[in-house]
């Protein structure tokens, strides 16, 4: 006994380091989904409120250039209106807009992210889309009462149909995931003329982004392996390194949408 | 003894707030993490005790740990950060007799630039960084992608932690 002590006593720096580093591995190898996701649940709420409290900071500071965003975003709603006068007012109507911040974003990984300021408490669902006046910025994936997670179009899991503006080809739009600037359209086929600098806009097909929401314009035009379509490169027209102010949009159908949609499904 | 305390409270502090709000955000290319918070371990005092020396590091690991890392998933990375700066607090003593003898270090001295000179610090920092990015980085390599990016990843990430920390000690630096 009174040698274990002394062994103990003499080699108490290593016993406390292989202590401490089995800890650690632990802690790496437990982390499966539930326990992962009964601590992130905790740890989440105290990250979340550290980035919000540095964010508010932050925000302050960029107050001139969040101006001169709403100044050309309401630039943009005058041309927007005027059009609408002309067309229809029927398009947009069933969709609710929810204003929120950005408080956690990255851009670098094949799978990007980001975090908003607003959860369930403030009506947010998972599946919703969420766009910035300057074109489209992803999909909410999980909410929290005060936190929405969103997967970002800097994401190699979200593929988005999209159309031409002025035409009805649409395709599916994927992030290249080499440049944050950059996506890629397939699957609009071969004989459509596409010409550089074209809009490209979501196609309102998946219930989830309304129809005619700005994305992209076309950098480059290149035929796919098989030739029946085209590989369209295009510059988003959103710069994900500088996302502040964002909407999240509800449809508020799309419930009605899709039950109607697997009914003649099932038939 | 109480203004040391107050001292390293503050370095504490400033570095994991530096950590977690500014270099954990810095989107440089995905291949560039660096992680500064470690210069805590780096400057206590010679005669720290082993015990204290490992329990500050694994306290320090844990907070970076907490926070997201950017490049994962939200809370997913508990353990790595503990695991590479405890390991980095149990080579300390090791490397510091190592690179020089014990005796060699005058009484009262600091392990900075200011006392040990600009090599000694160097080639201290270089070897610390290296043992702690190279066990973050091995760890994350178990669970995730493949090792050449990996090992490029942690090569990028030291020589920037390594320049951050030099040019942090270059502005503490006073030519005697």
């Amino acid at each position: 006994m009174r040698n274990l002590l002394r062994f103990i006593v003499r080699y108490n720096f290593t016993i406390i380091f292989i202590i401490m580093e089995a800890i650690a591995i632990v802690l790496i190898l437990s982390n499966s989904p539930v326990q992962r996701g009964r601590m992130s649940a905790n740890v989440n709420a105290f990250s979340s409120v550290v980035y919000k409290k540095a964010f508010q900071i932050t925000q302050y500071m960029s107050l001139r250039q969040a101006n001169e965003k709403l100044a050309k975003e309401n630039a943009n709603l005058r041309v927007f209106t005027a059009d609408l006068a002309l067309d229809s007012a029927l398009v947009q109507k069933d969709f609710d807009f929810f204003p929120a911040l950005v408080i956690n974003n990255s851009i670098n990984k094949s799978f990007n992210y980001l975090t908003l300021d607003k959860g369930s408490n403030a009506g947010i669902e998972t599946d919703m889309a969420v766009v910035s006046p300057f074109g489209i910025v992803g999909v909410v994936k999980s909410v929290s009462p005060d936190f929405a997670r969103v997967i970002s179009v800097l994401n190699k899991q979200l593929r988005i149909s999209v159309k031409l503006k002025g035409s009805q080809y649409f395709g599916s739009m994927n992030w290249n995931t080499r440049n944050y600037m950059e996506v890629e359209v397939s699957e609009i086929p071969s004989h459509v003329d596409v010409n550089l600098g074209d809009s490209i806009v979501t196609s309102g097909y998946s219930a989830i982004f309304p129809s005619g929401e700005l994305v992209a314009r076309v950098i480059e035009v290149s035929a796919a392996t098989d030739g029946n379509f085209l590989i369209l490169r295009a510059k988003l027209t959103n710069d994900f390194k500088h996302l502040n102010q964002v909407y999240i949009v509800k449809n508020k159908n799309k419930k009605e949408l899709i039950e109607l949609e697997k009914l003649t499904n099932e038939e | 003894m109480r203004n040391r305390l107050i001292k390293y409270g503050l370095y504490f502090l400033f570095l994991i707030l530096f950590q977690v709000l500014i270099l954990n955000n810095m989107q440089f290319s995905g291949y560039i993490n660096p992680y500064c918070y470690i210069l805590f371990i780096l400057i206590l005092p010679f005669e720290t005790p082993g015990w204290l020396l490992l329990v500050l590091a694994f306290i320090l690991g844990m907070i970076i740990d907490v926070f997201p890392q950017g490049w994962m998933v939200y809370g997913s990375s508990i353990g790595f950060h503990i695991a590479a700066t405890v390991a980095m607090a149990f080579s300390r003593p090791v490397i510091l007799s190592w690179i020089r003898s014990r005796d060699e270090y005058e009484p009262g001295s600091n392990p900075d630039a200011n006392d040990q000179g600009f090599r000694w610090y160097g080639l201290y920092v270089v070897i610390m960084v290296s043992i702690h990015h190279i066990v973050l980085f091995f760890l994350e390599e178990f669970s995730f992608s493949g090792i050449p990016e990996t090992f490029l990843r942690f090569v990028l990430s030291s020589v920037f932690t390594i320049l951050l920390l030099l040019i942090w000690e270059g502005f503490r630096y006073q030519r005697k």
